[in-house]
């Protein structure tokens, strides 16, 4: 036990000081810090869209051709621009306003015209950065030409008031999925997938690069080889859990801090709540058992190889099974969560550290089914580590000649 | 009792025997030398002691016990040098410290002592990878020792050092050897065995082909060379003996005698042609001859 410990240690400060680590790690933080900020920018790029907001001084032309046509157009787009100098535009001085448009993004024209007998606005700004919509525009002016055509033609206030009036509306989701517990979902998916990968191939780097630089034949007359193993599988899965931690608690301070409290995705605000305690426990059972069980796999692959060159062709099996398993988790989360293949996949232990956490936050079932599916996950973990303890003991000495199945008989530690 | 006891070890690779019921036992501190050319099955029988290897027959045990990590405090130099060449020298020889039980403070203290006795303190905190050959060598020598064994082997523990290192390493392995160490060293390189070993084994082809006492072998050979030097060339003179001449070099010959009465012929005829011997030296055969003529017979 001491051994393991030893090992785990040693794999754990060696593997944090490497230099590979300390940038991914910085690179994932500002990743995670920058993706905070994008709501924040979000917002307020659509808030410049209002054009008004802005505290710097700005001035919109308005330049009716319509012979009165829309009454009541300044009024709109004071309200509507708050905060900006609406003034009437001459025809004649149409130049200047295009020399102080040219000059400043802060000045703008609207000019109203009539194109094919019906109202034409033309917006005019300095580049499609001012932020301005003339759809918005447009949305704002329509229902005055409207409604002074309809009391050209006699319609009462009323009839005209009604005639602008819109049907109010709402959308119910009767199944548990909303669309955060969809983003948190897939995002832990994904997460899940890319820590189970790297810190995989991690060990078999590890393990190959032990192996052809003959440290091994140390090691091994030191401690036991399976205890090499372990330890090595579980410094390695402690600093993924270093690292996926240090990008979780950034990303919840960068949450709280950044993102603002009204931020809506699709018009849906987007909230964590749907993640309990209970389900992180979860998510993390899932995560340790799954990356043991491909960790002691990709150990396996590193075990065989001599050379470096050759990691690549002997980690396929398990780079494919490990893509294969993601892709049914991710599918399956996008597709079809409640059917035939995301059962399956959720008690078949390849799959299921990507499946079971995407579905604690999307889908209907019992805890018990949670249980069964993390109890198949841990015997499969379980077998795979002592078989594969076996198949690195005997194979990380062996240079030159293939590990074959007979040769697992009378394995020993 | 013998200490360490090797009997009947037998391990074959698919049709090849490896190495064939080795037998061998060191019943007091010192040297054995494990001797033969490369694939003799040096390695493999050191790997079968050790437990690394499944020995298919035979076995080997320390005071009576099987040998294993926890039966005796073994160090092993391997063959393959390998050490972590990304790690801090003083980092990975506290890790291997560790793993052999030692507390961290211990693994390092005993890392310092042997550094400095193998005068590599100035590394201690670079990386391997920035370390020369033989110091590389050095470091892995201190990852054998680092938790003061009672059995130690050394495989090939002489290749690839320069002659200055060699001869440190020849001084600390005389320093083991005499704070009574077992230590089982294993080499191509006969003259070095010759150097340290009490006793030895000779392998080829995975067979014993001799062993015992150094001295005692070379004895039951008899006095077999006659070494010369003198201001005169005498290998005619020897020639009219019928005595063969083994080698020549600018200072010296050296003939092949069948006993004692040669050389004192050859000594008459020289002082009666007034030739005055500088050296005259009648000697038991090297090693390297030994295992010429043992390698010769078992072909």
């Amino acid at each position: 036990m001491k051994s393991i410990l030893t090992v785990f240690k040693f794999t754990f400060i060696e593997a944090l000081r490497k230099k590979a680590f300390i940038i991914t790690t910085i690179i994932g933080l500002v990743l995670i810090i920058g993706a905070c900020f994008v709501p924040m920018v979000a917002e307020q790029v659509e808030n410049a869209d209002l054009f008004s907001d802005s505290e710097e001084s700005k001035t919109l032309y308005v330049l009716d051709n319509t012979d009165g046509a829309i009454p009541g157009v300044q009024d709109v787009l004071t309200q509507m621009f708050t905060g900006t100098s609406v003034e009437v535009a001459s025809e004649d001085l149409i130049s200047e306003y295009e020399d102080k448009i040219k000059k400043d993004s802060n000045n703008a024209m609207v000019i109203l015209e009539m194109k094919d007998n019906a109202p034409h606005i033309v917006l005019m700004t300095k580049s499609f950065m001012s932020g301005l919509d003339v759809n918005t525009i447009s949305e704002a002016i329509s229902p005055l030409y409207i409604s002074s055509v309809m009391k050209t033609q006699g319609v009462s206030d009323d009839m005209i008031a009604f005639s602008q009036s819109s049907i109010t509306s709402e959308v119910k989701f009767m199944g548990s999925m909303d669309l955060s517990g969809y983003v948190v979902g897939i995002a832990i998916l994904m997460i899940m997938f890319f820590s189970i990968y790297y810190y995989g191939y991690s060990v078999a780097l590890s393990v190959a690069s032990e192996k052809a630089s003959r440290v091994m034949e140390t090691l091994i007359v030191s401690t036991k080889p399976s205890h090499v193993l372990i330890g090595k599988c579980l410094g390695t899965g402690a600093l993924g859990l270093t690292q996926l931690s240090a990008f979780l608690i950034t990303a919840a301070i960068g949450y709280q801090l950044l993102v603002p409290d009204d931020f809506t995705v699709m018009g849906m605000p987007l909230s964590l709540s749907s993640f309990t305690a209970a389900s992180a426990i979860l998510v993390l059972l899932y995560f340790i058992f799954g990356f043991t069980l491909f960790a002691f796999l990709n150990a396996a692959a590193g075990a065989l190889v001599d050379k470096m060159e050759d990691l690549g062709a002997a980690m396929m099996p398990v780079t494919m099974t490990s893509m294969v398993s993601f892709y049914i988790g991710y599918f399956v989360a996008i597709i079809d969560p409640g059917g035939l293949i995301g059962t399956i996949a959720f008690y078949l232990p390849l799959s299921s550290p990507f499946i079971v956490p995407f579905k604690l936050l999307n889908s209907d079932f019992s805890y018990t089914e949670a249980i069964i599916s993390l109890a198949i996950l841990i015997a499969t973990a379980a077998v795979v580590v002592k078989v594969t303890a076996g198949f690195y003991t005997k194979s990380v000495l062996r240079y030159g000649k293939r590990l074959k199945f007979k040769d697992l008989k009378g394995m020993k530690e | 009792m013998s200490v360490l006891k090797i009997d009947g070890l037998t391990k074959s690779f698919g049709e090849k025997v490896a190495v064939d019921a080795i037998s061998f036992q060191i019943d007091s501190p010192g040297v054995m030398g494990l001797i033969g050319t490369n694939g003799a099955g040096k390695t493999t029988t050191i790997r079968m002691i050790l437990g690394i290897l499944e020995a298919d027959e035979g076995s080997a045990t320390w005071n009576g016990a099987k040998i294993t990590r926890e039966s005796v405090r073994f160090g092993y130099l391997p063959e393959e040098r390998g050490i972590y060449p990304k790690t801090k020298v003083i980092d990975q020889l506290t890790y291997f410290g560790e793993l052999r039980g030692m507390t961290h403070a211990d693994a390092k203290a005993s890392s310092l002592r042997l550094m400095e006795r193998l005068e590599v303190t100035e590394y201690i905190n670079m990386t391997a990878d920035k370390l020369s050959k033989g110091n590389q060598q050095k470091i892995q020598l201190i990852a054998a020792m680092i938790h003061d064994p009672e059995l130690i082997i050394l495989d090939e523990p002489f290749s690839g050092l320069d002659p200055v290192n060699t001869e440190m390493l020849r001084a600390f392995i005389t320093e083991l050897a005499a704070n009574n160490k077992y230590i089982l060293m294993s080499s191509h390189q006969m003259s070095t065995v010759e150097e340290f070993s009490r006793d030895l084994v000779m392998l080829h082809n995975g067979k014993t082909i001799l062993q015992g006492n150094l001295k005692q072998i070379k004895a039951g050979y008899g006095h077999t060379n006659l070494v010369v030097r003198a201001d005169q060339d005498i290998r005619a003179l020897a020639e009219e003996l019928g005595l063969q001449c083994v080698r020549t070099d600018a200072q010296e010959s050296e003939f092949k005698i069948s006993g004692d009465e040669d050389a004192k012929t050859m000594l008459m005829r020289m002082t009666e042609r007034g030739i005055i011997p500088v050296r005259f030296e009648i000697r038991e055969p090297s090693l390297h001859e030994i295992f010429l003529e043992k390698v010769g017979h078992s072909k």
